[in-house]
């Protein structure tokens, strides 16, 4: 072999070696010494304006790396007042720690909603005001295929696109979720969820924008899909943003900022979140 | 006198004039001046920091980075001796009854390769001048340590000094005393670089083949630097062989270089031109991937030097990079970065005793972020422009003192983010464009060398600059709760804002003997302009920002104070130095800050303190078949920012306690070298979970204290052997080959650690360790002639 042979083969090894780790670099899971914290308990409740009975879920945090779900916490009493309604909350039987409202009701556009949460000897408050909402025209729901196949993709699926006036001279956030026949199944867990701001978009009429690609498998013909569409407050969209930033959104890339604690709008040291938004909700049957 | 002239029309220099009076004392006599350019007899390269010495005297001084020097002595008949170390001395005896040009050409002492030369920084320099905390490394040094897949990089070399840090695995960000990673002044060729990395910042724009050496000031910075708070690394182009072509070049693992250089008119004018580029996206043709295959990754530089010696007195210099990174993935996505700078440089030489450099500036950065079709499709720029002006003075009135003075006017122009919606971009209905910003930043300094007897040396200057922010521009206004509560507009050519401030500079040394000095430092410097970044490394992407009227300038101080000591006829050079330093108006942003093309980030910035010290010490062998350097650093650097950690300090993204560095090259013989560099750090310090809690079906961390945890200790051995081709008189032909193989033992070093819900069982959550470079091998083959 000659020296330029050489030379060629070892180039060829060493940038594909480069290329690959540029584009792959290698990773492992590893055991890692954490300190523990001081358990604090945890409140993720909403109102909406949407009839039913609003629910609301207390529970504690847990060790970091025990690789069992955090426990949950019975035995709460829970309150949601508009400053002059008061509605009391109970304890489903079959769902520990989950907290239904005693009546359904609905929720208004520019109230400020309350919530007291009262446990093992604690209080904890929170409050956040109904935004004034958008409301969607219509939806339309059509089969698309990718245009760029590369790895791991869905060939095809179903564009679900809304179409709507957005509200300008203000910043808007929204957030959007769907049930089908009456389940809110993918869309039940925030790391499956849509939510945006208004960046770009301001005051513009929304002329079919996608928002949700829908995999085969999730629905069938005949199906009732129904779209539901949140306006949020700037805090619970940034704390959407923050929940988000520190588990799936993490990892993409040396440019992470640094870990940092998810806001709450609870006091007295409680974690989570009470939010409080108007919804529109669109149906459509799948063709 | 134009200095005095200058420090008398300003009365808050006052005092710094009586100090210049009472240092001239009665200087002005029966005096003679001897000046002069020193170059090498071979390329016809000035030399900077050769060294004059008048025997009788016992006195002398040393040529500047342009290679000329100046001495002022009273008239009489002196002998004089020339030197540079790896060249040979030359001794004369002149008869010194008028003012006297001697201009002289030292030649090499050996024949091999350029690169064959051991150091050539002045053998005493470590003691012989008040100046500490900074290093020179020349290239041929650099090109021995072994270097990731063969690829010789100045940054890497750099971040092997004591009292710098590396931003983590393969990075070519480095980090100077606790400082941030854009608070370091690279200039290449005093032309500002804003971003100094190729391939996603696993390598930096330098060509081992146009540059000629870099000197890297970690404290006591000269008057004449301004601008950022925590070092200057000073890049210096070759000038281009005055004497003969010569066309070198290289082929390596990661990419060619090909250089030519050559006079253009012998001995009076000459030129070198330098290209390289990468060629990692030629193999990935022959990737099976779909993606792989229609991906382009590479990158490319060129750099350009003319030069034009018209006259003894003045001499011309065009110097020019230009460098570009692209890198696609398919018709998914395209990132696209790079740097332009250029400089035109004027030595003229007043008088003897008055020498002047006049440099214009130009320097671009920009990337480019594209996903060019498709219903998303858009293309976003960013680019910072800065065109500037640079006089510098420097007076040898005698032997006693030398002034430097000058002034630096600049002109930003930041264009932070346009997004221009392509296509049928349905997500985005009309451009968002942040309007460009227009500021000028502006300097005068003044400065003096003095020495005092043989053993003390005293330099200290002030510098005083001003950053202004001109119109047309507009800035949000916010309250105490970083709200935005309305704007502010500022009409075309307005100057609507500046800032300024002194920035005082002193350094001295104190000699007990000819082999040691006990040296100090004070310096003060400022900062206008800054990278936004939420990460705490340098990318491609970083988009500079100025002070505004809600982001007031950084200020740092640094005190250092050290013992130097020379061993076995400077063979050896032994340093030990402490530093303390404190910065003010540091920014960081809050937590979860939303900077992604948000007009309003000055409000996600908290403005805090950071404070650092540290001990440096340093063994380096200069001469002999083994070279090289042992260096531990032992240093803390902790910020407060309101809002960050609750208030409390902790511990900056670079702190690492501990860092240890050995680098070695062994001659055998005239055709083998080895190498070795070995690195160990403490691990980079982390956030790490002390809890989780659920919110919708999500397991989210808890937090306790920011950078509380560590990764584990980062080290790794580097191996490296160059042959050189049979050294033949008369053989044009010059080669060889260079083998390395980087991270020897294979460690895993982790380049960082997340932690996040497992892939297969999202309600498990776990800590995954990313890493970059396992053992690497590489090969290159240079050639010359």
């Amino acid at each position: 072999m000659t020296r330029f042979s050489k030379f060629i083969k070892f180039g060829i090894v060493g940038t594909l070696v480069l290329a690959l780790l540029v584009f792959n670099s290698c990773t492992k899971v590893i055991d890692f010494d954490v300190s523990e914290a001081n358990i604090r308990l945890v409140i993720d409740g909403s109102v909406t304006s949407e009839l039913k009975q609003h629910q609301v879920k207390v529970s504690k945090t847990g060790s970091y790396f025990s690789g069992t779900r955090p426990p949950v916490v019975s035995g709460a009493s829970i309150q949601v007042s508009d400053g002059v309604t008061i509605w009391n909350y109970f304890e489903k039987l079959d769902d520990p720690g989950t907290y239904l409202s005693e009546t359904a009701f609905i929720a208004e556009q520019g109230k400020t909603y309350f919530i007291k949460v009262q446990v093992e000897g604690q209080e904890y408050t929170a409050s956040e005001t109904m935004q004034i909402g958008a409301t969607l025209d219509s939806l339309d729901i059509q089969q698309y295929f990718n245009p760029i196949p590369f790895e791991n993709a869905i060939d095809s699926s179903f564009t679900l696109s809304i179409w709507g006036q957005e509200v300008g001279g203000q910043r808007n956030y929204y957030m959007w979720k769907y049930k089908i026949n009456g389940s809110f199944g993918r869309t039940d867990s925030l790391q499956n969820i849509y939510f945006l701001d208004d960046k770009g978009i301001d005051g513009a009429y929304i002329p079919g924008y996608p928002i949700y690609y829908i995999e085969p498998k999730e629905i069938q013909s005949g199906d009732t899909l129904a779209l539901y569409g949140y306006t949020i407050t700037d805090e619970y969209y940034q704390f959407l943003r923050s929940v988000l930033l520190e588990t799936y959104w993490r990892g993409g890339g040396p440019w992470d900022g640094p870990p940092s604690n998810i806001p709450t709008n609870f006091s007295n040291g409680a974690l989570g979140y009470f939010w409080v938004a108007p919804v529109s909700i669109k149906s459509i049957i799948i063709p | 006198m134009s200095i005095a002239y200058l420090i008398v029309s300003s009365r808050k220099l006052f005092p710094l004039y009586l100090i210049l009076v009472f240092s001239f004392g009665t200087a002005w006599g029966q005096k003679a001046t001897l000046s002069g350019t020193l170059k090498d007899s071979k390329s016809g390269e000035v030399l900077i920091g050769a060294t004059l010495f008048v025997k009788e005297l016992k006195t002398g001084t040393a040529s500047n980075i342009y290679g000329f020097y100046s001495l002022t002595i009273p008239a009489g008949k002196y002998g004089l001796t020339y030197s540079y170390t790896g060249y040979q001395a030359k001794d004369t005896v002149v008869l010194l009854d008028k003012n006297l040009e001697i201009n002289l050409e030292l030649a090499p002492t050996s024949q091999q390769l350029q690169e064959v030369q051991v150091s050539a920084e002045k053998t005493d320099g470590n003691i012989a001048s008040s100046g500490m905390s900074s290093t020179l490394l020349k290239m041929e040094t650099i090109k021995k340590i072994p270097a990731l897949m063969g690829e010789v990089d100045l940054i890497k070399a750099i971040q092997l000094l004591p009292g710098v840090q590396t931003g983590g695995e393969g990075s070519a960000g480095f980090f100077v005393r606790g400082g941030g990673f854009d608070q370091n002044l690279i200039l290449l060729d005093e032309a500002p670089v804003y971003n100094a990395s190729h391939l996603m910042g696993f390598f930096s724009v330098f060509n081992q083949d146009a540059i000629r050496d870099a000197q890297l000031y970690k404290g006591g910075i000269p008057a004449q630097f301004g601008g950022r708070l925590s070092s200057v690394l000073d890049v210096r182009m070759k000038e281009g062989n005055s004497k003969k072509y010569v066309v070198s070049a290289g082929i390596g693992t990661l990419a060619s270089r090909l250089t030519i250089e050559g006079p253009i008119k012998k001995d009076k004018a000459s030129f070198i031109v330098s290209a390289r580029r990468n060629y990692a996206d030629l193999f990935l043709k022959f990737s099976s991937d779909k993606e792989l295959k229609n991906s382009i990754l590479y990158f490319y530089d060129v750099n350009a030097k003319v030069n034009y010696q018209i006259n003894d007195h003045n001499k011309v210099f065009l110097s020019g990079y230009f460098g570009r990174d692209k890198f696609k993935v398919g018709d998914l996505f395209l990132l696209g970065w790079g740097n332009a700078t250029a400089t035109a440089r004027w030595n003229h030489i007043f008088s003897s005793k008055l020498f002047s450099n006049l440099t214009v500036i130009y320097s671009n950065f920009n990337y480019v972020i594209s996903v060019p079709t498709g219903e998303q499709a858009f293309e976003w720029t960013s680019k910072i422009i800065d065109g500037g002006l640079k006089y510098d003075f420097t007076l040898y009135p005698n032997p006693k003192n030398t002034i430097k003075f000058g002034f630096h006017s600049i002109l930003h122009t930041f264009k932070p983010a346009h997004v221009e919606p392509r296509d049928i971009n349905i997500a985005m209905t009309e451009p968002i464009d942040f309007p460009p910003l227009y500021a000028w930043e502006n300097a005068v300094y003044v400065s003096n060398e003095q020495r005092i007897g043989s053993r003390i040396e005293l330099t200290y200057g002030l510098r005083y600059s001003f950053f202004t922010n001109i119109g047309p521009g507009a800035r949000f206004v916010f309250d105490q709760n970083y709200d935005t509560t309305g704007t502010e507009t500022y009409s075309k050519g307005s100057f609507y804002n500046t800032w300024h401030g002194f920035e005082p500079r002193f350094s001295g040394k104190i000699s007990i003997t000819d082999k040691d000095a006990f040296k100090a430092s004070y310096n003060r410097t400022r900062q206008y302009i800054q990278v936004a970044s939420v990460a705490a490394n340098a990318s491609p992407l970083d988009t500079w920002f100025p002070a505004t009227p809600n982001v007031k300038p950084q200020i740092a101080d640094q005190i250092a104070a050290g013992y130097f000591r020379n061993f076995k006829d400077n063979m050896f050079e032994f340093s030990l130095e402490g530093y303390y330093k404190w910065m003010q108006n540091t920014l960081d942003f809050k937590d979860h800050a939303d900077v992604f093309l948000n007009p309003l980030f000055e409000g996600q910035l908290r403005r805090g303190t950071a404070k650092g010290m540290g001990m440096e010490v340093m063994l380096r062998k200069q001469t002999g078949k083994l070279t090289g350097w042992i260096a531990y650093t032992l240093s803390q650097i902790r910020k407060t920012t309101p809002t960050i950690n609750n208030g409390n300090p902790y511990p900056a993204s670079n702190d690492r306690p501990h860092n240890f560095t050995f680098v070695g090259t062994y001659t055998i013989n005239s055709r083998w070298d080895i190498s070795a560099t070995f690195i160990y750090y403490t691990g980079a310090p982390l956030t790490a979970p002390a809890g989780k809690f659920e919110y919708q079906g999500i397991q989210v961390p808890v937090f306790t204290e920011r950078n509380g945890a560590r990764m584990p200790d980062y080290h790794r051995l580097d191996i490296g052997a160059t042959l050189y081709s049979k050294d033949k008189p008369n053989r044009k032909w010059k080669s060889n080959w260079v083998f390395g193989i980087y991270n020897v033992y294979n460690r895993k070093n982790a380049f960082m650690i997340n932690f996040k819900p497992s892939e297969s069982d999202p309600l498990k959550t776990e800590a995954v360790m990313t890493y970059y470079f396992v053992i690497i091998p590489s090969i290159a083959y240079n050639f010359q002639f």
